[in-house]
C-alpha cells in the first residue's frame, strides 16, 4: 500500500479491525489494572507492618552524635586541655571479615602486627561492632577509606591534649579513652565538660550516607568550656623553682601552692614528682600523687602564729607579755618539750619570731583547750577546702592528754595538706577572715565573704611579727623579696616513719603573705624529706618562696612597698634620652 | 455540583501529593547541606583544636624563657635595674 499512489481512503474503511478487538483489548486491560490494584491494596493492608519493618530495617538506622568534650582555660585565657577530633576506624565484623575484606596491607598501614585482626575478628565474630583501629590522624584515614574495604566505617571521636603539661597535670588531671574524667579537673567538672549525648534516627541510602533525618530522638549537648582561677604562666615557675629547689637539698616530694586575696581564688598548685599528662608511660602512681590536696602533714611551727593570735584575741595578753622559755627544756607529765636553744624570758612576739616551741605551748596551757581547738578549727583544720578528687580534710582530733593540748599550740599532732594551711593563713593576710578557697575565675575587685576569726587588730600584731620573721633576727631571712616587704613562718617537722618521730628525717615548710602592708597573696611551700645538709624550713623552703614571690609580684604589678625602695623621679630616669633630643 | 466537588477535591489531593513530594525532596537537599556544613564545622573544630595547641606549645612558658635567656641574651631585671614610676 502506498499513499502516493492515490488510493482512495476508503480502502483503508475497509481493513478496520472488527470491533470485538476492541472489547477484547479493553478487557485484558481491565484485568491486567485490576490486578495490580488488587496487589497494591493487599502489600497496603495485608503485609503492610511486615514489608515496612522489612524496608525499615534495611534503611533506617539510629545513629548517636557524640557529644564534643569542652576545653579548660586558665585566667589569661591559655588553653590548658582541648579536645579534638580524631577519627578512629570500626567495622562490622559480619562484613569486614569475610573473606578477603580486610589485607595484610591494612596492618601493614595501620601498623599493627600481622594476624592481629584476623584474632580480633574471631572475638568478635557474632557482634555487629569492633573497633578495628582508635585515634588516627584524618590523613591516614583517609588513605584507608580510599582502599575500598568492604564493613569498615569512619567513627568520630576526641582526643585529649593537655598544653598545660607536666606543670598543670596534678590540678588538670585527664581522662581515660573513652573521654572521661579520671582526676583532678576533669574529674570535679566532669559533666559539664562531657555534655551530652545525640540519638537520631536516619535513612541510609545503599552507600551509607544519610538521606533523610527521620527524627531527633535527643538533642545531643555539648560539653561546656571551663574557664578556672589557675595561672599557668606561674604553674609554671612555681613547678621550676619547686623542682630546683628538690633537686638541690635532695629531698624526695614538694608542694606549692598560691592563693589570691581577698578573692579566694587558687591561682598555683604544683608538685613534685610530676607526670606529663600527653604520655601515659609517665602515669606511675608516685607520680600521679597529688600531694598538695592529698598527702596531709603536720603543719609544725607554722601554725604558731595562730597559738599566739588566739592569746593575743584573750583578755590581758599582748604582744609585750612576756613568758619564760628558760632553760630551753620544758616537761609536761612525762613528756619533754624543747626549743633549739634558750631565749629566755621572751615575748609573745619573740615566740614566733625565734619560733619557741616552748614559748607556744606555754601560753597554749594557760588558756583552756577548747579555745586553742576551737581555733584550729575555725581555720578549717580538719576540714575540706574545695572537694577536688581525693582531697585529704587532714586531722584535728580532740585531745586525750595534756601533752595533746602543747603540742597542737606548735602544730603537732594535727595534720594538714599544703592547701588548708594556705587557706589557714587566708585569716592573717585578710583583716582576720578566713576565705573560701575557689576555682572560678574571679572579677579583679571581688573580695569574698568568709568568716571571721581574729580581730583586724590582732591580725596587724601578727603580720608584724611574721614580718620580722623574714629578717636576720628570725628564722627566714631567706624568704626575703627585694623591692618588697613580706612576711611569714616556717616550719621544720619530723617526719612519721614506722609510728615514729624519725630524729634525722623531716618535712620543711614556709608559707608567707605577700605583700605584707596589703597582702595579696598567700604562697605556701612544703618540701618533704631534704637529706642533705640543709634541712630547716628557712633554707629549704624560705628561698622558693621568695623566687616563686618574686616572679608573682611582678607579673601581678604589685606596687613595691618596701621600706627602703625609692621611687624614682621619671626626671632622673629619662633625662639622658631627653638630652639627646634637644 | 456533587461531581465538581469531587474534581476540585482530586485537584486538591493532586496538590498535595505534589507539594509532599516537593517537600521531601527539598528536606532531603537540606540534609546534604547540613551534612556538608557539618563535616565543615567539624574540620574547623579540628583546625582550631590543633592552632590551639601550637599557640599553646609555642607560648609555654619554658619555651619563652628559654628562647629569651638562649637566642636573645636576655637576664631578668636585678633589683638595681627596675624602676617604679609613681603614676601618682
Amino acid at each position: 500500500m502506498n499513499l502516493v499512489s492515490g488510493v482512495p481512503m476508503s480502502e483503508f474503511a475497509i481493513s478496520k479491525p472488527p470491533v470485538w478487538r476492541q472489547f477484547v483489548l479493553l478487557g485484558l486491560m481491565s484485568v491486567w489494572f485490576g490486578a495490580l490494584s488488587w496487589k497494591v491494596v493487599l502489600l497496603q493492608t495485608q503485609d503492610h507492618d511486615y514489608l515496612q519493618s522489612q524496608g525499615d530495617k534495611r534503611y533506617l538506622r539510629e545513629i548517636r552524635i557524640f557529644p564534643e568534650r569542652g576545653a579548660i582555660f586558665d585566667r589569661n585565657n591559655q588553653v590548658l586541655t582541648v579536645s579534638t577530633p580524631v577519627q578512629s576506624l570500626v567495622a562490622d565484623p559480619r562484613l569486614f571479615c569475610a573473606e578477603n575484606a580486610y589485607t595484610s596491607e591494612l596492618e601493614k598501614v595501620l601498623d599493627i602486627s600481622a594476624g592481629n585482626l584476623e584474632k580480633r575478628c574471631e572475638k568478635y565474630a557474632k557482634s555487629e561492632f569492633m573497633y578495628v583501629k582508635r585515634q588516627l590522624a584524618p590523613v591516614l584515614v583517609e588513605r584507608i577509606m580510599d582502599m575500598e574495604i568492604n564493613g569498615l566505617e569512619v567513627r568520630r571521636e576526641y582526643k585529649r591534649y593537655y598544653p598545660g603539661g607536666v606543670a598543670s597535670a596534678h590540678l588538670v588531671g585527664f581522662t581515660d579513652v573513652d573521654n572521661l574524667g579520671q582526676e583532678g579537673l576533669e574529674r570535679l567538672f566532669d559533666q559539664e565538660l562531657t555534655g551530652s549525648g545525640g540519638r537520631s534516627r536516619v535513612l541510609k541510602s545503599m552507600t551509607g550516607q544519610h538521606v533523610e533525618s527521620v527524627e531527633s530522638i535527643y538533642q545531643v549537648q555539648h560539653g561546656k568550656d571551663l574557664v578556672v582561677s589557675i595561672d599557668q604562666r606561674l604553674q609554671s615557675l612555681a613547678s621550676d623553682y619547686l623542682k630546683d629547689a628538690i633537686t638541690q637539698f635532695n629531698a624526695t616530694s614538694g608542694s606549692v601552692v598560691v592563693l589570691s586575696v581577698p578573692s579566694g581564688e587558687l591561682l598555683t598548685l604544683v608538685n613534685f614528682p610530676q607526670f606529663n599528662p600527653n604520655d601515659r608511660s609517665t602515669f606511675k602512681s608516685n607520680n600521679l600523687r597529688n600531694r598538695a590536696i592529698t598527702d596531709p602533714v603536720e603543719p609544725g611551727s607554722t601554725v604558731k602564729p595562730f597559738t599566739i593570735a588566739m592569746a593575743l584575741e584573750s583578755e590581758g595578753l599582748s604582744v609585750d607579755s612576756k613568758v619564760d622559755t628558760s632553760p630551753g627544756r620544758f616537761h609536761v607529765g612525762k613528756y619533754a618539750i624543747s626549743d633549739s636553744k634558750d631565749y629566755g624570758n621572751i615575748s609573745l612576739f619573740d615566740v614566733v619570731v625565734h619560733s619557741s616551741n616552748i614559748g607556744s605551748a606555754k601560753v597554749a596551757l594557760s588558756m583552756p583547750y577548747e579555745n586553742l581547738y576551737q581555733t584550729f578549727a575555725n581555720l578549717g583544720f580538719g576540714e575540706g577546702v574545695m572537694g577536688l578528687p581525693d582531697e585529704s580534710s587532714g586531722s584535728l582530733q580532740k585531745r586525750t592528754h595534756t601533752i595533746e593540748h602543747a603540742t597542737l599550740s606548735y602544730g603537732y599532732g594535727i595534720s594538714a595538706t599544703p592547701l588548708q594551711l594556705a587557706r589557714a593563713y587566708t585569716a592573717l593576710a585578710t583583716d582576720g577572715i578566713l576565705l573560701p578557697i575557689t576555682l572560678e575565675r574571679k572579677p579583679s575587685n571581688y573580695a569574698a565573704e568568709g568568716k571571721r576569726v581574729f580581730s583586724p587588730e590582732t591580725v596587724l600584731s601578727i603580720r608584724e611579727m611574721l614580718e620580722q620573721v623574714a629578717t636576720e633576727k628570725g628564722t627566714a631571712e631567706k624568704a626575703q623579696v627585694p623591692g618588697y616587704r613580706i612576711g611569714g613562718k616556717t616550719g621544720t617537722t619530723h617526719k612519721v616513719i614506722n609510728k615514729e618521730y624519725a630524729s634525722d628525717r623531716y618535712i620543711s615548710s614556709f608559707v608567707g603573705l605577700a605583700p605584707i602592708s596589703n597582702p595579696r597573696f598567700v604562697v605556701a611551700v612544703v618540701i618533704d624529706d631534704p637529706r642533705g645538709e640543709d634541712y630547716f624550713g628557712g633554707d629549704v623552703a624560705a628561698p622558693v618562696f621568695a623566687n616563686i614571690t618574686q616572679d608573682l609580684l611582678r607579673l601581678y604589678n604589685i606596687k613595691p612597698d618596701g621600706v627602703n625602695f625609692d621611687l624614682n623621679p621619671i626626671s632622673t630616669m629619662f633625662s639622658t634620652s631627653k638630652e639627646n633630643q634637644t | 455540583m456533587q461531581g465538581l466537588g469531587l474534581i476540585s477535591l482530586f485537584l486538591l489531593v493532586l496538590v498535595s501529593a505534589y507539594g509532599a513530594v516537593t517537600i521531601r525532596h527539598e528536606n532531603r537537599l537540606a540534609l546534604v547541606r547540613l551534612q556538608g556544613l557539618e563535616e565543615e564545622r567539624s574540620h574547623l573544630q579540628y583546625e582550631w583544636g590543633r592552632l590551639m595547641l601550637e599557640k599553646a606549645t609555642w607560648s609555654t612558658q619554658h619555651n619563652l624563657s628559654e628562647d629569651a635567656k638562649k637566642r636573645l641574651n636576655m637576664v631578668p631585671p636585678s633589683y638595681d635595674h627596675i624602676v617604679t614610676v609613681d603614676r601618682g
